[in-house]
């Protein structure tokens, strides 16, 4: 899209606990359901974000000031003399660093990109999980996503044995 | 507006299960979510309709469940059943093993809980033709089996009474025999499917036949009540060639893939020690045809493409198409796994598994997917098996789960 340098459209963004942050429509457009939202004229002056808090809000727009088209964003990664892998490289470490965070806050961030429905933001938040249950047995499944084993004995038995294959 | 939802895995809202079981392609990895509380499990039931993806079981009894995973022995628990330790054929999510007693037990490798069994070819009644084969004759040979619904097995079978001759023999499942067609009927079968309730037919000369199945009033036997011919000139040339073909369903229709291997390259190539590498540029050249019956033309109708959502699997064994969900499209990483291919291993080389012991090397085993839009081959899977006596390569498909 052609927008200007100097005159870069901005919209609010407010979460339900009363904050409010001002972002670039580049930037809040990373999210395809408030894209929805700007395209439609729902958005004349601010959008309430429901569900998100200001804590995760604000994370959610760190990621998407970090993940938005190159061309007029800020900062040194702008440059045209950064080669393309070599910026994706660096957006990967960024990543990896940005998903360093507790249990509680990767499942809220989940949540958040799939109600903003933010998919890079989805694919990293839900890579960590799809990890623990890929890897693990089913007892570390449980101990790492601290679920609740609410199965019978019995009833774990059948399934453990129904689908003995895929415990091995 | 500000509800909190609760940062608790146990309780994942049923759209969030659904964000990572659509990430989860592999059959095992769904399964192990689904065990872990009761509430993932009601969430994978509700969300997604879990793709089916096959599993592919190799000569050496390991399986590896496409989308990429780990290679895994295949769960069978053969001494139970007292099988031969060799597998006859499969279908769907059942390999067919054949018993000391000459009986037939399936058994799916996807949840060992379930068996169907067969009596032993044997035991077959067919009209005009001898009832059983004398002790000293070779004895019937199960060439392919399906599994037409919950009472009806249908099998091409190769009883020796003339040595080309291939007939089709039904059974219901827990019944103490087969009943055979008689061999004006069909013969020279090359392979069967079974389609909305109705049994289709291929033979040598690429005629097409739909067969009605009734039920014996007094025995309740199945038995054949009709046969029609559909396509095809009979008993005249056959108009595809000899390569090998496959007989496939997908959405109501009947689709026939026909494989054209480079015959005269893989010869000349088969010298001394070079015979696994020529294996590979074997599949690196073969192509596909795929025709679409066109049953009120009667006609088969040469298809370019197979759709952007549908992949074919075929086999000696068991052949079939898969349908790609658009969401699981959307979120597929591996483009190999979003449509219009055929996925398919070398039959020549599986075929020569069957006849060896246990093997003390591994030899490389190699699966290969063939890309309908640019008509090319490409390696898919590569890997060392220690190929065991009779147990050659299929799909295994997993079974849909029943609603409720």
């Amino acid at each position: 899209m052609a927008t200007r340098e100097a005159g870069k459209k901005m919209i609010m963004l407010k979460s339900p606990d009363g904050m409010e942050f001002e972002v670039e429509e580049a930037v809040a457009m990373e999210s395809q359901t408030i894209r929805k939202m700007i395209e439609d004229d729902c958005a004349d002056t601010a959008i309430l974000i429901p569900n998100i808090n200001s804590k995760i809000l604000s994370r959610v727009i760190e990621y998407c000031n970090k993940h938005v088209p190159t061309t007029g964003a800020t900062g040194a990664a702008a440059s045209d003399t950064v080669a393309p892998a070599a910026l994706a490289e660096d957006l990967k470490i960024w990543d990896a660093e940005f998903i360093k965070v507790n249990r509680a806050t990767r499942f809220d961030l989940i949540q958040a990109a799939s109600y903003l429905n933010i998919k890079g933001l989805l694919d990293l938040t839900s890579q960590t999980t799809i990890d623990t249950i890929s890897d693990n047995s089913l007892e570390e499944i449980r101990s790492f996503l601290s679920t609740k084993n609410d199965y019978l004995p019995e009833e774990e038995q059948t399934i453990r044995r129904e689908n003995q294959w895929a415990f091995q | 507006m500000s509800r909190r939802a609760p940062s608790c895995w146990s309780s994942i809202p049923s759209e969030l299960a659904g964000v990572v079981l659509r990430r989860l392609p592999c059959h095992a990895d769904r399964v192990r979510f689904a065990a872990v509380c009761k509430q993932w499990r009601a969430s994978a039931r509700q969300t997604s309709p879990p793709l089916h993806y096959p599993w592919l079981a190799l000569p050496d009894r390991t399986f590896y469940s496409l989308p990429g995973s780990a290679f895994r022995p295949l769960p069978l628990h053969l001494d139970r059943h007292r099988q031969l330790p060799h597998a006859q054929s499969s279908c769907g999510q059942w390999l067919v093993f054949e018993r000391f007693d000459g009986a037939y037990t399936l058994v799916s490798p996807f949840s060992m809980s379930t068996t169907i069994l067969l009596p032993g070819l044997s035991d077959t009644y067919a009209p005009n033709v001898p009832l059983r084969v004398p002790q000293d004759e070779p004895k019937p040979y199960m060439l392919k089996l399906v599994v037409c619904s919950d009472d009806l097995v249908a099998a091409i079978v190769d009883d020796n009474e003339a040595w080309t001759y291939s007939k089709l023999a039904l059974c219901r499942p827990g019944a103490s025999s087969w009943w055979s067609s008689t061999p004006d009927e069909l013969r020279h079968l090359q392979d069967i499917v079974s389609c909305e309730g109705k049994l289709y037919a291929l033979d040598s000369w690429d005629g097409l036949f739909s067969v009605s199945i009734a039920t014996d009033r007094r025995t309740g036997e199945p038995a054949v009540s009709r046969v029609d011919h559909l396509m095809g000139n009979p008993r005249r040339g056959r108009v595809l060639g000899d390569s090998p073909r496959y007989l496939l369903e997908s959405s109501g229709t009947l689709l026939l893939v026909c494989r054209e291997d480079p015959k005269s390259k893989a010869e000349r190539t088969t010298i001394g020690g070079r015979r696994m590498w020529s294996a590979l540029e074997l599949q690196m050249g073969t192509k596909f045809r795929v025709l679409e019956a066109d049953l009120a033309r009667s006609r088969w109708a040469r298809l370019r493409s197979v759709g952007d959502r549908r992949m074919l699997f075929v086999g000696p064994w068991c052949s079939r198409a898969v349908h790609v969900t658009a969401a699981a499209a959307e979120h597929e990483q591996d483009c190999l796994y979003t449509g219009d291919r055929i996925f398919f291993t070398e039959d020549a080389i599986a075929g020569t598994y069957n006849h060896r012991y246990y093997h003390k090397q591994p030899e490389p085993f190699y699966c290969s997917v063939y890309d309908m839009r640019t008509r090319r081959s490409e390696l898919f899977l590569e890997t060392p098996v220690r190929p065991l006596k009779g147990f050659p390569v299929t799909w295994l498909f997993p079974p849909t789960p029943s609603q409720g």
